[in-house]
């Protein structure tokens, strides 16, 4: 009774929330976080709502379903847009302001007014366990057997990079993980922490389609250039604030992800001194020279940032007499890997901004037949599809450390990692 | 009775400090805004009003007994630090060596708190924190002997006494640098949080809800009180000060070595492990040998 009436008292505090992103959603929940009366959850065990944001795939339901059943009670579930396999949900439209409907949730959890939702699943292991004692041990078979969740403790091959010989351990990570872009499903073999094998099992979600319909309309119509320039600085910026909360730098996050709304808005912004920061903490130090680098042929077929952060000055807008009146110049960084990449968004971020300036409203431009919209040049179908060269980026994971695999995926924009995956990797599951 | 103040005092000590510690990181992060104050106590409420989770087959006696072992730790460490002269919980000789145990028990408390949870980014965790404390322990252990030359004492209470003519952090600001890397990997705050990260979704915390998070929360903010108040104790002289009170004094110290440390921790960049690694061994173990080494020379000149 005692800790029931403290709760009614506490539950003016921040409403912890893990959401689960599906399509055309990342950006409005990464605007979420940047509001001190919401914690975004880094798991969903630290959460009391679930924030199921966007159209999910069919594919995900089930990951969902287990999502769902990890968050303790009192718990309830919150759809902003698109539908939920979860009854008794409660739901806004995506245009819509989530924060208060989330705010009542979590009151009503906490007062009693509102019943924890019930698990969707059986509480049962999705394998038998084979073992004969509590951990594992016993068993038929050389090694004990193969009770669930163990294999064989014998690696397959040596470890990449320290000789350590661990057991290899295979592990399904995605589509909710919040280390990896929404929708993203990567099947990882990890001997230790060291990677020794990924392998694509669902490709990310292509980037929101209202942040990029400006930039398709001004194929046919003139556009304004400071709004464009604007996206183009918020979904850099963004992209550096993801980038920087898995280096632990949580406060300059913050304030990227801040800006980010504010160049949105059209706000007055000094990205310069943003940028000042984030070098002073040691961001770009974070990641090895050489780590993620990406073939030449590669990154000219994906073209935008990874191509310019390989050295090559290839931007559409330096063809445009607009963008040559405001005094464009691509900007370029040597090397091609995660370093210049961050770099690359960085300088980009700000350059975005000072063009916004520039042009204000009054500078329109059309583009002549391609676009470069912050995700590299659209494609014309309008989906991004695998490339020519069939590489495929889980073949940069491999070797590295857990946080170092996270740091190479991260320093990609969904539409390059869409782009670098094999033709089909999990056919029927990748369908939205 | 002074056993009996000194209890009450050191208590008193760690709530404030753990509940400032809190504060100063809630505000670090979104700023001083309207209910700051009562922001610890209210998420406290809420995790205590929550389930406490389960994962498929943990190691249910190592998983529990964690997040209370290392709060015991924090107060281990604590009952060493003098509030003033004879005001000491535990006033063994050899109180660096106890503090120095309190590290080696941290690692590996902290590595079961991630083993026994039966999930993998948990697991990652555990492991490469034990490879990241190992020398930064070593480090700290340096630093420490350094600073209990002048005071030719193990104690703690000789080597604030050292400190009447001048604080040691005047004479050995290195020592001093070099031991605030021990506070963030000790509490695994900012540039060295290798344990609950969020590239490993909480990491050995991702797996816990309800009270079993809010006694590992607040563990981490006791050992970062218990190291806070030691810094102050062995570089910034303890309860030596003019005017105010010894206790007060301990106290002030305390909660400035805590302001640096929340400010540390959002200000520096969390390196990957391969490179902190190298970073601690190649220049971190050197330099602390070093200084130690040209302490020891003035202690003898």
């Amino acid at each position: 009774m005692a800790v029931s009436r403290l709760a009614s008292w506490a539950v003016t505090a921040p409403v912890a929330a893990f959401p689960a992103v599906g399509a055309d959603a990342a950006d409005r929940v990464c605007d979420l976080a940047t509001d001190p009366s919401l914690t975004l959850a880094r798991s969903p065990r630290h959460a009391s709502v679930l924030l199921v944001a966007g159209q999910l795939r069919d594919a995900d339901a089930s990951a969902l379903c287990r999502l769902h059943d990890q968050l303790p009670h009192p718990r309830a579930t919150l759809v902003w847009g698109g539908g939920s396999p979860v009854p008794g949900s409660a739901s806004v439209a995506l245009e819509d302001d989530p924060r208060p409907a989330l705010c009542d949730l979590a009151r009503g959890l906490f007062r009693g007014e509102r019943d924890s939702e019930p698990d969707l699943l059986a509480n049962e292991p999705p394998n038998p366990w084979r073992g004969l004692g509590d951990f594992g041990q016993g068993g038929q078979g050389m090694m004990g057997g193969t009770p669930y969740g163990r294999m064989m403790p014998m690696p397959p091959q040596a470890d990449l990079r320290d000789g350590l010989m661990l057991d290899a351990y295979t592990a399904t990570v995605g589509p909710f993980l919040p280390t990896l872009p929404p929708g993203l499903v990567l099947e990882v073999t990890w001997q230790g922490d060291i990677i020794q094998s990924a392998r694509l099992v669902r490709v990310p979600f292509e980037p929101p389609r209202d942040a990029a319909a400006p930039f398709h309309r001004a194929l046919s119509e003139p556009g304004s250039i400071s709004v464009l320039e604007r996206i183009r600085a918020a979904n850099h910026l963004r992209c550096l604030a993801h980038v920087l909360e898995l280096l632990e730098l949580h406060r300059l996050a913050r304030r990227c992800r801040r800006t980010a709304v504010q160049a949105i808005t059209g706000e007055t912004i000094d990205v310069a001194r943003l940028m000042r920061a984030v070098r002073r903490s040691g961001a770009l130090a974070a990641a090895p020279p050489g780590l993620g680098r990406l073939p030449e042929e590669v990154a000219a077929e994906i073209g935008g940032v990874a191509r310019r952060a390989g050295g090559k000055p290839v931007d559409v807008r330096a063809r445009q007499r607009e963008y040559a009146d405001l005094g464009f110049e691509p900007i370029t960084h040597a090397g091609g890997d995660v370093r210049a990449r961050l770099l690359q968004w960085m300088e980009e971020a700000e350059q975005a901004v000072k063009l916004a300036e520039h042009a204000r409203l009054r500078e329109r431009v059309r583009f002549a037949h391609a676009v470069e919209s912050p995700w590299g040049p659209l494609p014309a179908t309008g989906h991004y599809e695998p490339s020519e060269t069939g590489f495929d980026f889980t073949d940069l994971l491999v070797g590295c450390e857990w946080l170092e695999a996270m740091l190479v995926v991260a320093s990609f924009d969904v539409a390059a990692l869409a782009r670098m995956t094999p033709r089909s990797p999990d056919p029927g599951l990748g369908e939205p | 009775m002074t056993a009996a103040f000194t209890l009450v005092g050191l208590l008193l000590l760690l709530a404030l400090g753990v509940w400032s510690a809190a504060v100063c990181d809630r505000v670090a992060l979104v700023g001083a805004g309207r209910g700051v104050i009562a922001h610890p106590l209210r998420q406290a409420v809420l995790l205590l009003a929550q389930q406490q989770n389960e994962t498929e087959r943990p190691d249910w006696l190592n998983w529990k007994l964690a997040p209370p072992l290392y709060l015991a730790l924090a107060a281990a460490g604590l009952s060493v630090v003098p509030l003033a002269p004879g005001a000491v919980l535990a006033d063994v000789d050899a109180g660096i060596v106890l503090w120095g145990a309190v590290e080696a028990l941290t690692v590996v408390v902290v590595f079961l708190h991630g083993w026994s949870a039966n999930s993998q980014l948990a697991l990652i965790a555990a492991y490469r924190y034990v490879a990241i404390g190992l020398p930064v322990m070593l480090v700290s252990m340096f630093v420490l002997i350094a600073a209990a030359l002048p005071a030719e004492s193990l104690a703690i209470s000789a080597i604030v006494e050292s400190q009447r003519a001048g604080w040691n952090i005047l004479g050995q600001p290195l020592g001093f640098v070099l031991f605030l890397l021990l506070g963030l990997s000790l509490s695994f705050r900012g540039p060295f949080n290798y344990a609950d990260s969020s590239d490993v979704a909480g990491g050995t915390a991702t797996e816990i809800s309800g009270a079993h998070r809010l006694t590992w929360e607040i563990a981490r903010l006791a050992i970062l009180v218990a190291f806070a108040a030691m810094a102050a104790a062995v570089f910034l002289g303890g309860y030596l000060g003019p005017l105010l009170p010894g206790p007060l004094w301990v106290f002030l110290k305390t909660l400035a070595v805590l302001a640096l440390m929340v400010a540390a921790t959002h200000a520096f960049v969390r390196l990957p492990p391969a490179r902190m690694l190298t970073l601690l061994w190649v220049a971190g173990l050197p330099l602390a040998f070093v200084h130690l080494a040209i302490v020891g020379l003035e202690v003898l000149g």
